[in-house]
């Protein structure tokens, strides 16, 4: 499969971080590209190396989101990587990492409606006479921070993250981690980088438990399959499948390439597909190494 | 950054890959309730009749094939016509005083054998299919499933009448629901006009669907479900306002080659 060798599977020094992205079944359909995109960088404090993971969700029905889902990357991956990475110790307490969090996120707001203004001058969008601006390139953000003994994340829009951490009766505990308010009624109304209330609806949680040792992150496209919504009137995550797509990176098979390709598989699966036909990304990470590195939350 | 892979999902994988075939999987599809509302008075008798169980059969298999819709999409029918309002789950007229939904699945949906007389009770008929599509709303709330906006069809070849037969202005008291449910994004509803609609049936859809109205030449029901279907599939994608006023403008397009 084209570019299947690149969906990046990296050791970092605890985690092992593996993700993708693949085109819907409706934008195949219509000839449209894959308007999500997932990235990761490390955030460097001295004695540290704690990655920094995110995931966007172009909107499908912006003409420019593509690009607007890769902005949102390359700015989410590169600012918290800075931020959360500058200061020589680690946050002094929750609320010192909240705030770290709170402006990582208020720089990439402020460069994606830079960036994205610059873009539609640069062409002439506005010229011709088509709205133009951020909103051609709307997307949602979802970004997570695996410090160590913690996890920072921030959220706009509708992506979501799975935590696994602890035991009980044997079995391993997921934990869907609180999104942002809905937007709306319907299922795809979403808050967007380009909303004018983006920095009003963004989540920003902080989780602090030396027991997480699985993280999943994804756009909506999972949402069906991820998380067990027809249950009753409160998403959680679906056990399931948390466990099959982190025990795969958990024991990985001899070859990366293969084992990238058997997720890609599921996620074009008729049977994901028929849940939710728009663009899917899934990005899991799992802890490889013991106990904590470097400076931990009091 | 990472590079995408590019589906190849014209012939996606029918199963999980077996390192994923543990995974359990509800139906918690993202639902999209479609109502079809549709005129079985006496005027649709005949080939009318026959075109549209005809149509609503092959659509029904059309919509099931496609891996997108046919577990999001849910279909309710109502109709007018007969002995009054019909309400039907896939095949079979519910009983009136049933309280169970007549939604069902796209992939489960089978069409009914529909057969034309009797009066045109289209005020009552909408008010049923605005009725039924606030109470599936609530209960996909209740059970934790997401939803797309709903849409609600109205087709008819003729004017509004009571239980008697007579023209009636009752579908004037439509006008304010609808225009409120509307603006409230309560649901999309389309009204289509079809054979040998007169003006004032025309006047009417106008009133009712002023956006969203237009007359058709014969029985293209295919074609009409056919729309139903594109803006469902628009609708899954957020599309904006301007998708669906391109989806019905070839509609427009078409009253007008034969209004000339």
């Amino acid at each position: 499969m084209p570019g299947a060798t690149e969906t990046g599977q990296v050791k970092s020094r605890a985690w092992r971080v593996h993700g993708v992205s693949v085109q819907g079944y409706r934008h195949a359909q219509q000839g449209m590209p894959c308007q999500d995109a997932w990235g990761q960088s490390h955030a460097s404090p001295p004695g540290s190396r704690i990655p920094v993971l995110a995931v966007a969700d172009g909107a499908g029905s912006r003409p420019r989101s593509q690009e607007g889902a890769q902005l949102a990357i390359q700015l989410a991956t590169s600012v918290f990587g800075a931020r959360l990475g500058e200061r020589a110790s680690a946050p002094g307490d929750v609320e010192d990492l909240r705030t770290r969090l709170r402006d990582a996120f208020l720089e990439v707001l402020d460069a994606f409606i830079d960036g994205t203004w610059a873009l539609s001058t640069e062409d002439g969008a506005a010229a011709r006479g088509r709205r133009g601006g951020p909103a051609d390139f709307a997307t949602t953000l979802t970004v997570v921070v695996l410090g160590p003994g913690w996890l920072g994340y921030t959220s706009l829009g509708d992506g979501f993250v799975v935590l696994r951490a602890g035991v009980e009766n044997g079995e391993p505990q997921f934990h869907l981690l609180p999104q942002p308010e809905a937007a709306g009624e319907y299922g795809n109304e979403t808050t967007f980088l380009s909303s004018a209330d983006a920095a009003l609806r963004v989540r920003i949680d902080c989780v602090r438990d030396d027991d997480v040792d699985g993280v999943i992150l994804s756009t909506d496209g999972l949402a069906q399959a991820a998380l067990s919504g027809g249950r009753g009137p409160v998403p959680r995550a679906n056990p399931s499948f948390a466990a099959s797509v982190l025990r795969s990176l958990d024991r990985p098979g001899p070859s990366p390439r293969a084992d990238a390709r058997e997720l890609e598989a599921l996620l074009l699966s008729d049977r994901l597909t028929a849940l939710n036909a728009d663009d899917k990304t899934l990005v899991r990470a799992v802890r490889t190494t013991g106990g904590p590195v470097g400076g931990e939350l009091p | 950054m990472n590079p995408t892979i590019p589906g190849p999902p014209a012939t996606p994988p029918q199963d999980l890959p077996a390192a994923y075939a543990d995974i359990e999987l509800d139906n918690n599809a993202q639902r999209l309730p479609l109502l079809l509302c549709l005129d079985i008075s006496s005027s649709m008798s005949g080939e009318p009749i026959r075109l549209l169980n005809e149509a609503l059969a092959l659509w029904g298999r059309e919509i099931q094939e496609d891996v997108g819709l046919s577990s999001s999409v849910e279909i309710a029918l109502v109709t007018f016509g007969g002995m009054g309002i019909g309400v039907w789950q896939g095949p079979h007229l519910l009983d009136p005083r049933a309280t169970i939904s007549p939604f069902v699945s796209a992939h489960q949906f089978r069409s009914p054998q529909l057969s034309a007389s009797g009066v045109t009770l289209l005020t009552e008929a909408v008010e049923t299919g605005m009725r039924l599509v606030a109470e599936r709303k609530t209960e996909l709330r209740r059970s934790g499933l997401q939803y797309y906006r709903p849409q609600i069809c109205l087709v008819t070849d003729g004017l509004p009448t009571d239980s008697h037969g007579m023209a009636t202005d009752a579908w004037r008291r439509l006008v304010p629901t609808l225009a409120a449910e509307q603006a409230a994004k309560r649901f999309r509803f389309y009204a289509f006009g079809i054979g040998g609609i007169s003006d004032r049936g025309q006047q009417v859809l106008r009133e009712l669907a002023p956006k969203y109205h237009a007359t058709l030449k014969g029985f293209p029901f295919r074609d009409l479900l056919q729309t139903m279907s594109a803006s469902a599939s628009a609708e899954q994608q957020g599309a904006e306002e301007e998708t669906f006023e391109q989806l019905f403008n070839r509609f427009k397009t078409q009253r007008s080659a034969w209004d000339a």
